[in-house]
């Protein structure tokens, strides 16, 4: 008969140990070790999150890969040509001038996805090979090719974590016709909300986002693909109207993508 | 054991880059079926390390896996654990709790796929013990 060990004195240990050590995390103790430790395992990992986003079930179709990627160069196509034919309306008015922003864009890898289901659910979160030693802050926005991926919602001393624009985000958002509404993030699809009725939405428009960035530089950049819209909730009665969008960006199969970290 | 030692390394890298499911805590349930006193260091540790990765305060993996293996010990102490239905019901209990405490999303999807996974371990633990004998 197996003798039963006395786990009571060994788990009271770790009990303590752990509370010990939960207790100087909340105080910011142990962010040194941390972010060593983070770095570590990461390198790790990454070669883990590559070999699983090249795996016959999980990775995509490779046409179905070409024509999201032709999506988002047309995207961004309407955009440039919006933003161009703007600058030209500037310009001809001459009392107005139209300074182009570039912005400074940092190149991260994408480590890990959190909350990813194969098909079954979307990344909420991104982890970046980036972090306060890159000068990354919290509220930079990350980018894919004038796509919005998400925000940085927390930073160690080697890493960063984006939530991305699907997950519980709110932010104001602009249609290629000119409607303003406000996004908000459902999980795997984004409400436009508080559009007026008087403003036309119309299935596949391209949503883009508002300037938001404070002085420093940080925050959303304007005219960035938020998604496209899928459905309309338009009520005559109703104040506002409210459509679904769905972005243009598979999270799951992003490897590297941009931080805006300023502008020149 | 080694092999179990080796499956749950392997699961913990995994789990944090693939997908965010508690299945160290289900590897830690079979673990629990040796009831020795390492299975709690095992539990701290990869608390730990499951922590750093995730960006949550460090120790707060380790005390919620740890408290669940000292339930799981109090429990066999009265009643035997080595049984489908306790496997079934401790996995989705247990994943569903550590999915609500740590803020995940799609709770039930992600609990009855914890528990699929301990039925299948289950299942192959005890064919492998047959075949033993």
């Amino acid at each position: 008969m197996q003798r039963k060990e006395n786990f009571l004195p060994v788990f009271l240990l770790v009990f303590i140990v752990s509370a010990g050590i939960l207790g100087l995390s909340f105080l910011g103790k142990t962010r040194g070790i941390e972010g060593f430790l983070q770095r570590i395992s990461y390198s790790i990992g990454g070669s883990a999150s590559g070999i699983f986003q090249n795996l016959p079930l999980i990775s995509q179709n490779e046409t179905i890969k070409k024509l999201q990627e032709e999506n988002l160069l047309l995207a961004s196509k309407i955009i440039d040509r919006q933003r161009l034919e703007r600058e030209n309306q500037a310009l001809l008015d001459q009392f107005q001038t139209a300074k182009p922003k570039s912005y400074i864009l940092l190149p991260a890898k994408v480590l890990g996805m959190l909350n990813f289901i194969p098909n079954i659910s979307n990344p909420s979160s991104l982890i970046l090979d980036k972090g306060e030693t890159d000068g990354i802050k919290v509220g930079d926005a990350v980018v894919f090719k004038n796509n919005l991926v998400g925000k940085v919602t927390k930073v160690t001393v080697y890493l960063s974590r984006v939530d991305v624009v699907n997950n519980s985000s709110s932010f104001t958002a602009r249609t290629e016709k000119g409607g303003l509404g406000l996004i908000k993030g459902l999980g795997d699809l984004m409400i436009l909300d508080n559009v007026l009725l008087s403003d036309a939405l119309s299935k596949d428009d391209i949503v883009m986002t508002m300037p938001n960035q404070n002085i420093d530089g940080a925050g959303v950049p304007s005219d960035l693909v938020v998604g496209e819209i899928i459905s309309i909730d338009k009520n005559p009665s109703a104040v506002f109207q409210r459509a679904e969008v769905k972005s243009l960006l598979n999270f799951s199969s992003l490897s590297t993508v941009f931080i805006v970290t300023g502008i020149k | 054991m080694k092999f179990f030692l080796a499956l749950t390394f392997l699961i913990v890298i995994l789990s944090l880059f693939v997908a965010s499911w508690p299945i160290v805590l289900v590897l830690l349930i079979f673990l629990a079926f040796e009831r020795k006193t390492w299975i709690f260091f095992l539990a701290f540790f990869g608390g730990i390390i499951l922590d750093l990765m995730l960006f949550r305060f460090l120790g707060a993996t380790s005390l919620f896996l740890a408290a669940f293996i000292f339930l799981i010990f109090l429990y066999e102490n009265k009643f035997e654990i080595y049984t489908l239905p306790f496997v079934l019901i401790v996995s989705f209990v247990g994943s569903a709790l550590y999915l609500v405490i740590f803020g995940y999303n799609y709770i039930f999807q992600q609990a009855i796929v914890s528990s699929i996974i301990a039925v299948l371990l289950f299942a192959l633990c005890k064919n492998l013990q047959h075949k033993k004998v």
